[in-house]
């Protein structure tokens, strides 16, 4: 035998058409329902996600229950009832903002939550996945970046960034088994620069092309009385700001495809679990591209379209996928359903995304 | 009698075994594993097309199905209707009518419950943010005279309905300009250059104006407007927000504006009424409406109030 492992391909299944039908009937239900049934259309969307993520040869499963989302929502929208009827119809503006300030507070505590109930709900081949970590953990690592954010200036952002990802994959498992993300520094610093010349080019870009409407800026700008505002400055700045809306919206989905694209590479390419580990090779421009046509696909469909935007973003980041080694059945299940943590289910509603 | 192949996943760990199933007689057999369960004891997921179903058995293991395999112990609605074509496209013609009907009548109807329902204490609230704003950064001191100030609110006071809470206030605004407006709690504001504007030597277009805010408060426009574009607001987030919240923030805009036309029209009406109720003539507001027609070209396009021609036509019609 070969001390080499064998490579799998992650392979997504799901079809546009049959999750347009999903999405359909899931709409449709919770509207007639007026929302009571989105928790179950949640869940039968992601089982349908999950279900069609395929490697080598079983399926990825969501489990959640979706009677416990549903409490969730509960809570958190009569809260959220709650704090309006405080801040806006009382007028009880220091109460108001006691409760976002606990909001505030609370949030490390809700994405610790959130993301415990992204794994526990994630099944493979029988076995769950976990998170870990504990509580000190996420407000430890809040307060030491908010710091050193603030002492920096922000310098240290991509650093944060990094060990933010480590913080959710280092303290995840796969039944007995952890994860481990070693991603270099040195790559966050690499995407956050590209990141910031990205969004540099796009201001540059539309500087370039409004310059001719300044002198319509200033004159309205200078105008005191509306009189003195002619037809021409104002059309003038309906161009330019559709030229500045129109730059965000192509840029804006562009470099969002092209940040993904090494982003998921920098994670996947730096995971490993066990004896396995992970590797991709998404393509920057064929997710840049992805994005820009998805989102005019759905703005000209009026939505209508973005079961296959959606399927085809999906489709492309797990194909492109890989899963490295042959012990496929030596994982132990650690998981008990039934032992669930406090407010799991609030922070689901967030959807906070994990990137995993 | 049906067979299948499946996965069989023991809970405890990743090992996969295939085994077989049989179904036949309200019961399931693992002939390999001399297992047999009754139809009740066993958990299957309901089917999603292309997806695996489970079927989680009493021992805590569980097994996946073939994805081209279904297997319906009973009946599943959702799956029903996903599975034909016909299904989803009649699904489809029923949401986008729902919306349109919640969007229009679904929430116009709701407001108006809503905002008969709120307390007063509500408007008195949402007004008194909005009143100081105003008068810290638009509104000055009146310049009118005070008999004109005595004779508008002598005037104001004769044609308020006798139940109904309402407050007059003068103030001059070099911004606003020619302008009247009703707040939710009763407060009317009255600006100098509006009042400037009638040429009737009674004022009489002016107690058409004061009639006009009148009914605005009195059919509670302004709170109906804000509850209905807090309901359009939540509707479009959750239902289209989804995928493109200029889509949501558009929908929004277009049915508020709609909207105001509606709440003018009736305030007319209610001024109309109020006018011929105590001897006045409409003849002087409709000079100055038309007075005002002049100066809405320039913005016409942004315009949320309806064209003033649309209202003084309402007007003559409405002379007996």
């Amino acid at each position: 035998m070969d001390n080499e492992n064998s490579t799998h391909n992650f392979e997504f299944t799901g079809n546009a058409s049959d999750y347009f039908g999903i999405w359909i009937v899931n709409m449709l239900l919770s509207i007639v329902t007026f929302g009571i049934y989105s928790p179950w259309a949640k869940v039968r969307n992601n089982k349908y996600l999950y279900g069609s993520t395929v490697v080598n040869d079983s399926n990825f499963e969501y489990t959640a229950n979706p009677i416990r989302i549903l409490i969730g929502r509960v809570i958190v929208i009569g809260s959220y009832i709650f704090y309006i009827v405080l801040a806006d119809f009382m007028g009880y503006v220091i109460f108001a903002q006691i409760f976002l300030l606990a909001f505030l507070l609370l949030s490390p505590w809700l994405i610790r939550q959130a993301v415990i109930f992204r794994m526990r709900y994630t099944r493979y081949r029988g076995v769950h996945f976990m998170h870990s970590a504990t509580v000190w953990q996420y407000y430890k690592f809040f307060i030491i970046h908010i710091i050193l954010n603030i002492v920096t200036i922000g310098l240290v952002a991509p650093y944060t960034y990094k060990e933010f990802k480590s913080l959710i994959l280092n303290n995840t498992s796969y039944g007995n088994k952890n994860f481990l993300f070693n991603g270099k520094t040195s790559s966050f610093y690499i995407l956050f620069l590209k990141n910031i010349i990205l969004v540099a080019v796009m201001f540059g870009f539309i500087f370039y092309m409004g310059s001719e409407y300044f002198s319509s800026i200033s004159s309205l700008a200078k105008a005191s009385k509306p009189e003195d505002i002619s037809r021409n400055s104002i059309e003038g700045i309906l161009v330019f700001l559709f030229i500045a809306y129109a730059s965000f919206i192509i840029f804006g989905s562009l470099i969002k495809g092209l940040l993904e694209a090494w982003l998921g590479n920098i994670i996947y390419n730096n995971l490993s679990l066990d004896d396995f580990s992970f590797s991709s090779d998404w393509e920057a421009l064929k997710l840049a591209w992805i994005n820009l046509s998805n989102f005019i696909l759905i703005l000209f469909t009026l939505g209508l379209l973005y079961p296959y935007a959606k399927i085809r973003l999906i489709r492309h980041k797990v194909s492109h996928t890989y899963l490295s080694g042959d012990n496929f059945d030596g994982f132990i299940n650690t998981c008990n359903e039934e032992s669930r943590s406090l407010g799991e289910e609030t922070a689901d509603f967030f959807d906070f995304d994990i990137g995993i | 009698m049906n067979t299948f192949r499946v996965d069989f996943f023991d809970g405890k760990s990743s090992k996969k075994t295939t085994l077989t199933l049989d179904i036949h007689d309200s019961f399931i057999f693992f002939p390999e594993k001399n297992w047999k369960f009754s139809f009740d004891q066993i958990k299957v997921s309901t089917k999603i097309k292309g997806v695996s179903q489970t079927l989680n058995l009493p021992n805590g293991g569980y097994c996946s199905v073939d994805k081209n395999d279904i297997i319906e112990l009973k009946k599943s609605f959702v799956s029903y209707m996903e599975s034909k074509k016909t299904h989803i496209f009649i699904s489809l013609v029923l949401i986008i009518a729902l919306s349109l009907f919640a969007l229009t009548y679904g929430s116009t109807w709701s407001a108006k419950i809503v905002a008969n329902i709120l307390p007063q204490k509500v408007s008195q609230i949402i007004s008194k943010e909005s009143f100081s704003f105003l008068k810290e950064n638009y509104l000055k001191p009146t310049k009118l005279p005070n008999s004109t100030q005595t004779y508008l609110k002598n005037s104001f006071k004769k044609i308020t309905p006798p139940s109904l809470h309402v407050k007059l206030h003068f103030f001059n605004s070099p911004i606003l300009k020619e302008n009247a407006f009703a707040l939710p709690s009763g407060d009317i504001i009255l600006l100098d250059d509006l009042v400037l504007k009638d040429k009737d030597k009674n004022l009489t277009g002016i107690i058409g104006v004061l009639g006009h805010e009148i009914g605005h408060v009195k059919r509670k426009h302004a709170l109906q407007n804000i509850v209905k574009s807090s309901i359009v607001g939540v509707l479009s987030a959750y239902f289209i927000g989804d995928f493109s919240t200029i889509i949501a923030t558009l929908t929004t805009g277009l049915v508020t504006l709609n909207y105001s036309r509606e709440f003018e029209k009736e305030a007319d009406e209610e001024a109309a009424i109020a006018l011929k109720k105590h001897g006045y003539s409409l003849r002087p507001l409709i000079n100055l409406f038309k007075s005002l027609k002049g100066h809405e070209i320039q913005s016409k396009l942004f315009s949320t109030h309806p064209l003033f021609k649309e209202r003084i036509d309402f007007l003559e019609k409405s002379i007996p």
